[in-house]
């Protein structure tokens, strides 16, 4: 009786046994194609930060939990005195405060940026959305390079500086952390103004006249009324700006130099020069734990939201 | 303007299609026995017995949720029951997908094929049947619904009442045994609507097919059908001839639901009623009783008239063709006479009488 | 008196221009010096097409390039049919279990750091090219059609949701069998979903550096990573005139991508 019933005819409530199993086989494939070149070797990296590491490179099959020692603690290679690896510490310090940073700079600009987007005429809307998603999909590689040209010494921005007379000799702001975060906000900008707008566009403007109308200063409708009612946009964005931020490898390579490394240029040395798999294996692990700590908190605060 | 059947396609694919004439050889067009249907723990069709005579125009005619559009699902084949079964021209076609069942489905969102011309969607079926006029056959039907200027547009470039008539034709186009037309007219505007219930009576009358027509509309319901059956909750409470479930509502919920209905209860001893401002002649055996009366049936009289139950006026509202007064009886039931344009019922707080005529109330069953 | 208009907010304007010039004008710059004839960066030495010839010219960069066109066409094939069959298996029907499973691993890729996916691709794929000996662009190919599955995926299952499921119910009602209705009305009006799909999954696999990088055995740069290796203190004018082609073929993709889009939905 059931089989007479095409999968299209239920799309509200359980799907059938017949319609389950085919749901399952028509995902094999890619579930497939995931398990085998992205989820399986996952698994593997959580193996290979209980390794030793291997004398020249790779891993020795035998339990070891130096990994995870190493990620904290340094052992002195001559007293084997052991003390906090303050190098470490930096750069997982570093990794967090610019993530942190990299965020908030993008919702301070990309906030006005939505909203002005969102309060255009409907046909103009689209060429300004136009002009921040074709940057958005361009090679964020060539997009480090364009943004290393502007901001090196005798770059862009220090040559209109010192044409202005604000200076007199190029300010040095490559191979910084500064330099690192202009990049970053830069590359993720798009990442923040497109969910912010999505979130702003479907605000009831009404609603601030509502407010101005209830005696709120501008300043107070966009803290009381506009910010709570975006905040799922608020989230999204700050979602996909963080996350990326933190595992950032491409921009702080370019443009921190070889000094101002991120957890993502520390593990990649694990596996190139400094030759610790295990090492690298573990802090891959503790960036994952983090950004999906980071993910669940920020959808909670997003799901409490509509909850209400 | 065709051949009333073009079966033999359908028989070759091993339907349940039958000439016409089996039709005609007393058993329905559509039957449910028994049909049930269950969605989880929601029950949204208990248990339908219904038979569909052959050429009827039949409405299902109940609120949204009563499970008119259940029903209409399980005949088109889009939902299996539950329990029961569905006969189609008196095969059992319950295990039969959609695409076996001789019948045509007008959808209410009209679910016309986006990517297909006109032309296209309505040779659809003719095709997938594997037919050999398609051509021919899709141009009568573009003709019949006036829409032959219109064959190579996109269903997009067409106005909601365009769209419908194209709906139309497609459903027509394979010449089902039965019909089935979901609220077809319920996004249309008023005027639309009026002129579209004209067309598809006239397209009934013409094609001889049976039409199995849903709505929520009472209006529409006493308009259009042969036969009407009300749904409430899940089950059918009255089938029978618009002038039928107007004038003699089984229950209170079919006399509230098909036109104004004033509903009084009362106590019954001995073939008088015992109802609050007055007693009435009732045919109805002792005990608690609930009669309806239709407003138009109620008239004012002086109050204290013999016969008359006494009332207070509460609110006059003019409705330019008529006027209507609302009354308040003794324990607070309120009832409402139509009165010509012209009554004057007086100030709030007047007292009356209500008159009519014995035979003009309705025992109700529930 | 000025009207009161409660949606403008002070700055708000200024802020939000001066962003979109300043996404812009670092890569305008990049355009313009791709075409400066003077082989020093800084210095514009008038228009010249010199470097576009230099690196056309440069055998690295044209394997690099087939090796990225290639990689990205296979990936978004495979990507695209994989991701268009689960789209179908997992839409259009009720809840089952397991769904969120399927959909949580299909867009893992999109939760999942890029350096971390890398290396640990690094770890396995190293493990199998020794055991079986191939080092071919396969082990590329299989990268990148696993993380361009979600971008597939995505557009088609959004496009599939957005479509009426009265349409196969009315397909079905007109004596189609069910796979009659998904060859004459689902995939017909899935086409731009899946057009969409297969051209993200082409820009991504394009832009690829850190997986590719990690996983590439020797010799087999494409754009992305060749570009990473030339750079020194400052970009060069090859890889400038590079960027701006690959910019150009992004545009154009997104463009169409753009165009497919924004046709009609069905209702």
């Amino acid at each position: 009786m059931a089989g007479g019933v095409p999968a299209a005819a239920a799309p509200q409530g359980r799907a059938t046994p017949a319609q389950a199993r085919a749901g399952w086989w028509l995902s094999a494939p890619a579930l497939v194609l995931l398990a085998v070149g992205a989820t399986g070797p996952l698994i593997v990296i959580v193996i290979y930060a209980f390794l030793a590491k291997g004398s020249y490179s790779g891993v020795e099959w035998e339990l070891s939990f130096d990994a995870w020692f190493q990620v904290l603690f340094q052992r002195d290679i001559f007293d084997d005195t052991v003390s906090f690896a303050d190098a470490h510490l930096a750069i997982f310090w570093r990794s967090v405060k610019l993530s942190v940073l990299t965020t908030a700079l993008a919702f301070a600009v990309g906030l006005p940026t939505a909203w002005f987007i969102a309060t255009r005429p409907a046909a103009q809307r689209t060429w300004w959305l136009f002009a921040i998603t074709i940057p958005f999909w361009t090679n964020l590689l060539i997009r480090t390079f364009a943004i290393m040209e502007v901001i090196r010494n005798g770059g862009l921005m220090n040559s209109a500086l010192i044409a202005l007379g604000v200076i007199e000799t190029p300010i040095q702001i490559l191979y910084t952390d500064t330099a690192v975060l202009i990049g970053m906000v830069y590359v993720y900008l798009p990442l923040m103004v497109l969910p912010l707008y999505a979130a702003v566009e479907r605000f009831d403007m009404t609603l601030l006249e509502a407010a101005h109308d209830l005696y709120a200063s501008r300043l107070q409708a966009l803290r009381r009324v506009v910010l709570p009612v975006i905040r799922p946009g608020i989230v999204a964005g700050s979602i996909l700006v963080f996350v990326p931020s933190l595992g950032a490898y491409v921009t702080p390579r370019i443009l921190g130099g070889g000094k101002n490394m991120m957890i993502g240029n520390f593990i990649e040395l694990q596996f190139g020069q400094g030759r610790n798999w295990p090492l690298g294996a573990a802090l891959s692990l503790i960036l994952l734990v983090i950004v999906l700590t980071a993910l669940l908190t920020l959808t909670r605060l997003t799901e409490r939201n509509d909850g209400r | 303007m065709w051949g009333r059947r073009h079966v033999a396609t359908l028989a070759k694919r091993g339907t349940a299609a039958q000439p016409s004439s089996m039709t005609g050889d007393g058993s329905p067009a559509v039957e449910a026995r028994g049909a049930r249907k269950a969605f989880g723990g929601f029950v949204a069709l208990q248990g339908v017995d219904l038979a569909i005579a052959a050429g009827e125009f039949f409405t299902l005619l109940g609120p949204s949720g009563c499970g008119k559009t259940t029903l209409l699902r399980l005949i088109a084949g889009f939902e299996g029951p539950t329990e029961g079964s569905i006969h189609i021209a008196g095969q059992d076609v319950t295990a039969d997908p959609p695409h076996r069942r001789p019948v045509n489905t007008v959808f209410q969102s009209y679910a016309l094929f986006p990517h297909l011309s006109v032309f296209d969607n309505v040779a659809f079926g003719l095709r997938m049947l594997g037919r050999g006029d398609v051509d021919a056959r899709t141009a009568a039907m573009l003709d019949l619904v006036a829409l032959s200027d219109f064959a190579q547009r996109k269903p997009a470039q067409l106005s909601g009442g365009q769209q419908q008539r194209v709906a139309l034709a497609r459903a027509l186009a394979p010449d089902p045994q039965v019909l089935l037309l979901d609220e077809p007219l319920s996004a249309l505007d008023l005027k639309l609507r009026r002129q579209m219930q004209r067309e598809l009576k006239r397209l009934q009358g013409e094609t001889g097919i049976t039409f199995v027509f849903v709505t929520h509309d009472q209006e529409e319901a006493l308009t259009m059908s042969d036969r009407i059956a009300v749904m409430e909750a899940g089950r059918i409470l009255q089938v029978g001839t618009p002038r039928a479930v107007y004038d003699e509502p089984a229950t209170r919920f079919v006399a509230g639901f098909i036109g104004e209905s004033n509903v009084l209860a009362g106590s019954v001893r001995d073939g008088i009623a015992d109802l609050p401002g007055g007693r009435v002649p009732v045919a109805a055996p002792d005990g608690p009783v609930q009669v309806a009366i239709r407003p138009e049936r109620v008239r004012l009289v002086a109050s204290g008239t013999d016969g008359a139950l006494g009332a207070t006026l509460a609110q006059a509202v003019y409705h330019g063709t008529d006027l209507t007064a609302h009354l308040v009886l003794p324990d607070g039931t309120e009832v409402a006479a139509r009165l010509p344009a012209d009554a004057e019922p007086g100030a709030p707080g007047s007292a009356h009488g209500l008159a009519f005529d014995p035979g003009d109330l309705r025992v109700l069953a529930d | 008196m000025r009207r009161f208009d409660p949606t403008a907010l002070p700055g708000f304007a200024f802020v939000a221009v001066v962003a979109v010039l300043a996404l812009w004008a670092p890569i305008v710059t990049m355009v313009v010096y791709s075409f400066n004839a003077s082989d020093s960066v800084a210095v514009w030495g008038g228009f010249s097409l010199e470097w576009y010839a230099v690196a056309a010219g440069n055998e690295a960069v044209q394997g690099a390039a087939i090796r990225s066109l290639w990689i990205a066409f296979c990936a978004s094939a495979i990507a695209t049919t994989v991701a268009t069959m689960a789209a179908l298996g997992t839409t259009r029907r009720g809840r089952f279990r397991g769904d969120r499973a399927i959909y949580a691993m299909v867009n893992q890729p999109l939760m999942v750091p890029e350096i971390v996916t890398a290396v640990a691709l690094l770890i396995v794929f190293a493990s199998l090219k020794v055991l079986t000996g191939y080092t071919g662009l396969g082990w590329l190919i299989l990268a990148h059609s696993a993380f361009c599955v979600p971008f597939a995926y995505l557009p088609i299952r959004a496009r599939l949701e957005g479509m009426d499921t009265t349409l196969e119910g009315a397909a079905a009602d007109l004596y189609a069998t069910p796979w009659q209705a998904f060859r004459r009305v689902t995939l017909p009006l899935l086409v731009p979903g899946i057009a969409a799909g297969a051209m993200l999954a082409f820009v991504i696999s394009l832009d690829d550096v850190i997986i590719t990088e990690f996983v590439k055995s020797a010799g087999q740069d494409t754009l992305p990573t060749y570009m990473l290796g030339q750079l020194r203190r400052a970009v060069t004018p090859e890889v400038n005139a590079i960027s701006t082609a690959l910019l150009v073929l992004t545009m154009a993709l997104l463009t169409a991508f753009f165009a497919m889009t924004r046709t009609r939905k069905p209702t």
